[in-house]
This record gives C-alpha cells, structure tokens and sequence, in this order.
C-alpha cells in the first residue's frame, strides 16, 4: 500500500514538473522549479518509471527548456538511459534522441562518421522493436541528407520499413526515398516494389505522380528521368 | 446656436445608438430564457463572408433546427480583416462562440487553450450518414483529405471539422474573351494564356479600350507569381534534393544557397523572375498596390478578361458578374516550351491539399454534446451536398455531387509538386527583401536584371534573419509538444494493453522526432555563421 502511495506521488510530482515547463509565461523560476523536482525524483529513484521520465525529461529541459541549454549535460543523461540496458522504450528512445544531439554539433565529417558508426553498433542491442526502428530512421534520413551515401541510407531505411513506420506520412516519403534510392543503384525490382506501393496507397498525395512516372519508366526499361540522384 | 444643437443632435445619436446595442446584446443574452427552460442556442463564427457562404450555413442551420427544434443554431459572420482580434478577445475574454472556424489566427497554442479536441468525434462513424454509402465509415475517412485540414501536428489531435475544398483558378470573363479572340476558348497553355493577353493589347489599340487582359492586386498576384516561378524550379529542386525526396523545403534550399549551390544568377532563377515579369506586365500598373477588391470590382465590371484567384471567390464573382464566367487551372509553361520548357517537369499537383473551412468547438461552450451533434449533421454526406449546392464550393465529403459549375475548381491530381520560390509569406524578414523590391520587377522600366540587382544585398540578410527567426519559433513549438509527449508516453506505460493509448504514442514519438531533426538542420545552419552575399556571376 505504501508503495502504491509512493508511486502516485512520484507520478504527481513528475506531472507537476512536467507542467511547469509549459506554464505561459514561461519563467526561470518555473523551469528552475521544473529542474529541482525532475532531480528529486532522480535523486530519490533513478530506476523506478517516475525516474525514467524524470531523467529523460531532465535531458528534455536542459536541451529544449533551459534559458541557457547544457546541451553536454543533456547529452550525458540521454546517454546514460540508452545504455542502462533496462529494455525500457523510453529509456531505448533517447538513443534516436541523442544520436540526432550529436550529429548537430559534429563538427566535420570523421566526427559525423564515428558516431553513426557507434550507433549502427548498437542497433542489436536495443530490446525494443520501436526503438530499433527509429534509430535506423534516423541514420537513414542523416546518411540521406547529409552524406549522400545511398547504400547505406537504404540499407537503414529498409531496416525501419521492416518494423512498419508509423504515420502516413512518413511511410510514404520514406517507400519513395527507398524506390529511388534502389533505382539509383540499379535495384530495380525493389524500386519497383516499392514506388508499386506508394502508388497503390497514395492515390491522393503529392508524390503519386511523380512516383507513378518513375515507375513507368523503369517498368519500361529506362531509369527514373527527374530526382533519384544527385 | 446652431453648432450646440447639432452638438446635442449628435450626442442623441450617440445615446440612440448605445441603447440600440445594449438592447441588442440583452436580447442574445436573455434569447435561451425567453425561449423555455430547455432551449439551446448554439452560435458558430466564421470570415467567409464570399457570396453564397452565409446562404448554405443558414439553410444547413435550418435543417438542424428542424430536426432538433429545441436547439437554435445562431451564425456570426466576421470580416477577415478583424477576424483575428475580434477571435483573441473572444477567447481570452471567455465569451468564444460555441463554434468557430479555425485558421485565420488559431495556433496551435490558442487551440490547446482554447479549443475542444475531436479526436474520438474523428474517429466515430457520422450517424447523420445512416442510410448512405457512407454509413458506417469513420467520419474522418468520410472526407477526402482523410480530414488532416483539421488535424493539429503538434499536439496530435483532430480540432476542427473542415467542410469544403479549394483551388486556385484563372477565372475568364467569356463575353469579353470572345469579342477579343473571337472564341469563347480558355487558353490551356501558357502560350495561350500570352496570346490572350496580347490580343486584349491589340483590341485596346484599335478600339480605343483599356481593358486589362488579367486583373492584379496585391491579394491575387501571390497566388499566381509562386506557380510561375516554382515551375521554373522544378528540375532544379529535384537536382539539389536527395533521392527520393521530393518536397521543396526553404530551409533546406537556405542550406543549398549557403553552399552555393544555386543563387540568384542560377538560370532556373533568372527565367523564374522572367517568367513572372512576362505576366505581371500584364496586369495593371501598380498592381502590388492594389486590394483584392480593386481587382475583383474591375473584374465583375468587365474591366479585365482574367483574375486568378481561388475557388472561394467563385460564388462571388459569378453573383455580381453580368457576364458568363468560366475557370481553369493556371496555365503554365509546358515542358516544349519554347522559351521556359527546359525548367519545368510540367503540370503541379495539387493532390496534397487539405480541405479548409474547418470548425472548431471552444471549451467555454455550454453545450459540448449539442455542438459535437451540429459538428456531424454539418459535415453529413446530405448538408455537404447542400453546401456545394448553395455555394458552388468544393465539397470535402467523398461522393457528393457537384455541378458544372464546380468541376473546374476540383484539385488536379496528376502532375508534378512545384519547385521552390524566394521568398514566402512565412519567411517574414527574406519575403520583406523580395515584396519591398517587386517594383523593381513589375513596375514600367523594371525587369529581371534591375530586381534581381535590387535584391542581391539584401536577400542573404533576410534569408538569414529569416532562419533565426524560424529557428526560434521551432524550439518554443517542440518545446509545447514535450508535454503532449510526456503525458501520452506515461499513459502508455500505465496501460500496456490499451492498443490506441500505444498508437497515440507512437505517434509523439515520430512528432519528437521530426522536430528534433528539424532542430538538427537549424543548428547546423546557424553554426555555419551568416550566409554571405553573393557577388554576381
């Protein structure tokens, strides 16, 4: 009994916390207040679920909330809850989290390798099929984007596609970016398994026509005439 | 003598007046009491105040109250104009409507205070489409946007009901098009649509007219200058994106112009502001000055042949034109165009539009369950049907009806998304650098060279501010979407059974993350320092 009263005012606390962050206007006073009962709860707890949320919002306010963002503290909570190894989604979340963290900060391309390659590696460990997908999401669109390194970015992006990607939305940017990444390197039953898709389930959005032309054309022999490539 | 009794004419008037109002809000305080203990009055307000609007939503009310005859169901119409402050007072004062149209002015934060979520109504089949092919489909599913025209991104909620479609149209007046070209033809190409325009200058010449050959404002030229130049960037814009990605997103493009790889000398460029002079110069002069109202007036009185402007304004037009009025898509350069083929991939789709006119319930409505129930019967299969047929809008419930009138305004589905443009109106500092110098573009010794130097100083500078200030408004919106997190994420875990309570969470999940991957570009941007200007090439 006294545990289950213990929970619900740990609950109560991180809901208070939690609300403080988005009390207009926002002040120093109500994030200082915010920072003080999230470290209470650490403090108290680390582990139990009122602490997961305590520590991954710590990280959340020193990131988002703070007046002056310590991003390095930040960073070093998130990491610590991703490498617990509690299984736990929140905790296994703040992998995608923090590894987009970092790679806004690296400062050449070695130091945006390295750590994509850290968390290529520790993709298996990760429990949670969510986590795993999110993670290979996030590498796929930061080796996309940024690297233009199409083997690699279509390798995690149909990593992701194989746990299924949640909104609509997205699913159908990230089957086109998989279609033309495969056309792009001449993986043409993929590309058209996977423009086959968007075409036959996006009938109404503003990639059909496009994505139904490149289809055309690779059906047809030829590769994708417009995008595909940089 | 006479100047104080006109003083007290004047003071009678005033208290005339004051007494005219007070007895006007005593009567829609006391309306409820006076009409029996379980009368409910619901009022609903919106800005459409285009012809016909008002017409549909009385003889939908109508309907209702038939059906319900203990409910009375009020509209307010609020111009444009002050719709915004006339919606903040409303709502911080505590005295909203029950209903009102969210857009104009509805944050997210003011939709979060101030505003019902309609998930669970989204996700209910409509019972007032009992008897219909849509009987039994969700009502979300019963529109043709899946009804994301009232889903709010950030805070993962359906908030509104969004009842009607829209596009953007060339609008000909057919009288005037067949005295100037001898056919009542619209033009399909943008060759067409020039030689339109220079048959109107002939036929000015020798008759000794001065008609315009496409009416212009300040309203109505955005809503065509975009597509112009935006077909000029195209194959640009799939050029510069990653594979497979083919939105045009400004910030990204601001990376891209950082990096220089496209500037203002870039072909694609130059013939987009090209393109956009070759029309402008036929509007009126000093157009950019000018209201949408001087535009439409010199239209409905058959001073111009053209005016692009939206499906919205069609009921208008046609109700004071005395003239036939037809429209069609915006002809654009087809890629064997001679001149501005080789940019374009063709034809813009419009299939990713959201349907708009959406209402929203408030928190301070008294009669939640009545509202909800008004909400349904309004965008039932029947009263969309209604609505089209009143208005001639585009309705946005799947399987209705719609006149000849109404099938050009339907969005075309096939073709390509449009490339990027300078500037836009979200982009507040850089849409400055390019709006303050479009007179160097359009006016009578303007052109591509003289905007394009206008424009190169100062346009790094505002694409830059520009970025902080976006980047700024971004951090305070993932920072609101943090709690919506918190509090979805936790309900998961207590629930770990409850399917929908997972898949809300899933989905703040992916909201996190596409916020913390836009949060990545804006810093990487910032940290590259000012965007320098550009010499010329």
């Amino acid at each position: 009994m006294e545990g289950t009263e213990g929970a619900e005012a740990r609950e109560s606390v991180l809901g208070e916390a939690i609300s403080l962050l988005n009390v207009q206007p926002r002040t120093a006073r109500n994030i200082a207040a915010a920072t003080a009962l999230l470290e209470n709860l650490i403090e108290e707890n680390p582990d139990d679920e009122a602490g997961i949320f305590a520590r991954f919002f710590l990280a959340r306010l020193l990131q988002f909330h703070a007046a002056e963002p310590d991003l390095e503290r930040s960073r070093a909570i998130y990491r610590e809850l991703f490498e617990s190894g509690t299984g736990h989604p929140l905790a296994e979340f703040a992998g995608a989290v923090l590894v987009l963290s970092l790679l806004a900060e690296a400062e050449d391309p070695d130091a945006r390798e390295r750590i994509i390659t850290e968390f290529e590696a520790r993709i298996p460990e990760l429990r949670t099929p969510a986590a795993r997908r999110d993670l290979h999401l996030m590498l796929a669109h930061e080796l996309n984007r940024e690297d233009a390194l199409p083997e690699r970015a279509l390798r995690h992006y149909l990593a992701a596609d194989g746990y299924g990607i949640p909104r609509r939305q997205d699913e159908v940017q990230v089957w086109t970016r998989i279609g033309a990444l495969a056309a792009q390197q001449g993986q043409k039953e993929l590309a058209v398994e996977y423009f086959g898709k968007v075409v036959e389930n996006y009938r109404r959005h503003d990639n059909y026509h496009t994505v139904l032309q490149w289809l055309r054309e690779l059906e047809g022999g030829g590769n994708p005439s417009a995008g595909g490539a940089r | 003598m006479i100047e104080r009794v006109m003083q007290w004419i004047g003071l009678a008037l005033l208290g005339a007046c004051f007494v005219i109002a007070l007895g006007n809000i005593l009567m829609a305080r006391l309306q409820p009491a006076v009409a029996g203990g379980d009368q409910v009055t619901i009022r609903f307000a919106h800005w459409q105040l285009e012809g016909g609007v008002r017409d549909a939503l009385d003889a939908i009310a109508e309907e209702y109250m038939q059906l319900h005859p203990q409910v009375q169901v009020v509209q307010i119409a609020v111009p444009e104009r002050i719709y915004t402050n006339w919606l903040v007072t409303q709502l911080v004062g505590g005295t909203p409507p029950d209903i009102i149209q969210v857009g104009i002015g509805a944050t997210t934060e003011r939709l979060a205070r101030f505003f019902v979520p309609l998930t669970s109504l989204a996700n209910e089949p409509n019972p007032y489409n009992e008897g219909t092919d849509l009987e039994g489909v969700e009502l979300r599913n019963t529109l043709f946007d899946g009804m994301q025209g009232g889903y709010d991104t950030t805070l993962l909620e359906y908030y509104s009901v969004p009842i009607s479609g829209y596009s953007v149209r060339m609008f000909y007046n057919l009288d005037l098009l067949e005295r100037v070209t001898g056919e009542r033809r619209i033009p399909a190409t943008y060759r067409e649509l020039l030689a339109v325009c220079e048959e109107v200058r002939r036929y000015n010449a020798e008759q000794g007219t001065s008609l315009v050959p496409i009416a212009g404002s300040k309203y109505n030229a955005p809503w065509l200058m975009p597509r112009l130049f935006g077909s000029q960037t195209q194959r640009l814009n799939f050029e510069l994106n990653p594979p497979g990605d083919l939105g045009s997103d400004l910030l990204v493009r601001a990376r891209d112009f950082r990096e220089g790889r496209w500037s203002l000398d870039t072909p694609e460029i130059r013939s987009g502001v090209r393109l956009m002079r070759d029309v402008g110069k036929h509007m009126q002069p000093g157009f950019m000055q000018l209201l949408r109202d001087d535009a439409a007036l010199l239209f409905v009185q058959g001073g111009a042949l053209m005016i692009c402007t939206g499906s919205w304004d069609a009921s208008s037009i046609r109700q004071q034109a005395v003239f036939p009025v037809a429209a069609g898509p915006i002809p654009l350069p087809a890629t064997n165009d001679p001149e501005y083929g080789a940019f374009t991939l063709g034809a813009q789709t419009e299939a990713g539009t959201d349907a708009g006119v959406a209402f929203g319930l408030t928190r301070d409505s008294e009669h939640p369950e009545t509202v909800k129930d008004f909400l349904r019967f309004l965008v039932s299969k029947a009263m969309n049907q209604l609505w089209t047929d009143v208005t001639d809008w585009v309705p946005a419930v799947v399987g209705v009806r719609v006149s000849e009138e109404v099938e050009p305004f339907l969005p075309v589905v096939e073709g390509y998304r449009p490339g990027f443009v300078l500037s836009a109106p979200g982009w507040a500092d850089l849409h400055r650098v390019v709006e303050t110098n479009l007179h160097a573009l359009f006016g009578p010794f303007g052109g591509e060279e003289l905007f394009i130097e206008a424009i190169r100083a100062e346009y790094p500078g505002g694409m830059q501010q520009s970025i902080e200030r976006l980047a700024h408004g971004h951090r305070a919106s993932a920072r609101r979407a943090d709690t919506q997190f918190a509090a979805l994420g936790w309900l998961a875990q207590a629930e770990p059974d409850d399917p929908a309570r997972h898949e809300r969470f899933e989905l703040a999940r992916q909201a996190m993350l596409g916020n913390d991957l836009r949060e990545a570009l804006f810093q990487r941007t910032l940290r590259a320092g000012r965007i320098p200007e550009q010499p010329k090439e």
